[in-house]
């Protein structure tokens, strides 16, 4: 019978034994290590945003920045609502792809077109709905969503950067 | 089945610039509201122009032979984006399908998700292989 042991090297039981990626939970202060601190403030600013953002929503602080104030309808506010759900699911899943280090950038990317969209439907509706009257509201507002967006794509260039070095 | 997909995804965006056309020239498109007018009209400029700029770049770069798995992962995204404003919120303020194209429109439109879905999984093993 011949001896299964002899045939595997070191190298290769190394190889077994470490993790495939996507499948390695590393954490995301272990994944925010890893990257520059450019990414990590841009993270958490980015976190730190959508925390107030929800804390605003709920105590009714940003009701006087949204269309629906400016508009009046009903349906303005239910699409801030959904995508308000869609921006919270956006954070969910870049928050698994960096806690996984799984195609963080390409997640990255997709948002940050999401939020383009976000931001130029947002500013046609403020543009359409009467900005004049209520000209710092809606700069107030698409201020925050160009910053968004702005720090999306600060974190894909720092990204990039990264696997370029590696 | 990837390129019958393309074509269903090529298709449904002539379908949309038909009826993109339809409502900008025709006044038979008239939705509840002053409001939803401007609504209907504001999205109507803006998703044409996506439509538009994803058809092309996605032709663009299936000319140069270049990677397009992340194109269609965004434009799959964007889509369904929009099916999910529109079946949440917009459809009962902008209008209802008479008119042959957008009941086409709203018939084909799961199929074009499905398809463009397909397309994008399927994109990111071609784009490996």
């Amino acid at each position: 019978m011949p001896d299964d042991k002899s045939n595997v090297t070191q190298e290769e039981l190394d190889s077994l034994q470490r993790p495939s990626p996507g499948t390695d939970l590393t954490g995301i202060r272990s994944a925010l290590e890893r990257r520059s601190k450019r990414f990590k403030y841009c993270w958490l600013t980015l976190m730190g945003i959508t925390l107030s953002y929800l804390i605003a929503y709920f105590v009714g602080l940003i009701d006087p920045f949204m269309p629906a104030a400016a508009t009046g309808l009903v349906v303005d506010n239910q699409l801030h609502q959904v995508r308000f759900l869609l921006a919270f699911v956006m954070v969910t899943v870049g928050t698994t792809a960096l806690s996984f280090d799984w195609r963080v950038e390409e997640i990255f990317v997709i948002s940050a077109w999401v939020q383009a969209y976000f931001v130029v439907t947002a500013m046609v509706r403020q543009w359409r709905s009467g900005a004049d009257e209520a000209l710092l509201p809606s700069i107030a507002m698409l201020s925050i969503l160009l910053t968004i967006f702005s720090l999306l794509i600060t974190l894909i260039i720092e990204e990039r950067k990264r696997k370029t070095d590696l | 089945m990837y390129k019958t997909c393309i074509a269903v995804c090529y298709s449904f965006a002539i379908l949309l610039l038909a009826l993109f056309a339809l409502i900008v020239s025709d006044s038979g498109f008239t939705p509840a509201s002053n409001s939803g007018a401007f609504l209907l009209q504001d999205l109507t400029a803006i998703r044409i122009w996506i439509v538009i700029a994803g058809a092309l770049v996605f032709a663009w770069k299936v000319n140069r032979k270049e990677p397009r798995g992340l194109t269609v992962t965004v434009l799959t995204v964007l889509a369904w984006i929009m099916f999910l404003e529109d079946f949440m919120v917009l459809d009962s303020i902008l209008f209802v399908a008479e008119h042959p194209v957008a009941r086409a429109v709203v018939i084909t439109r799961p199929i074009f998700l499905a398809a463009l879905s397909y397309v994008a999984l399927q994109q990111w093993e071609l784009d490996i292989a």
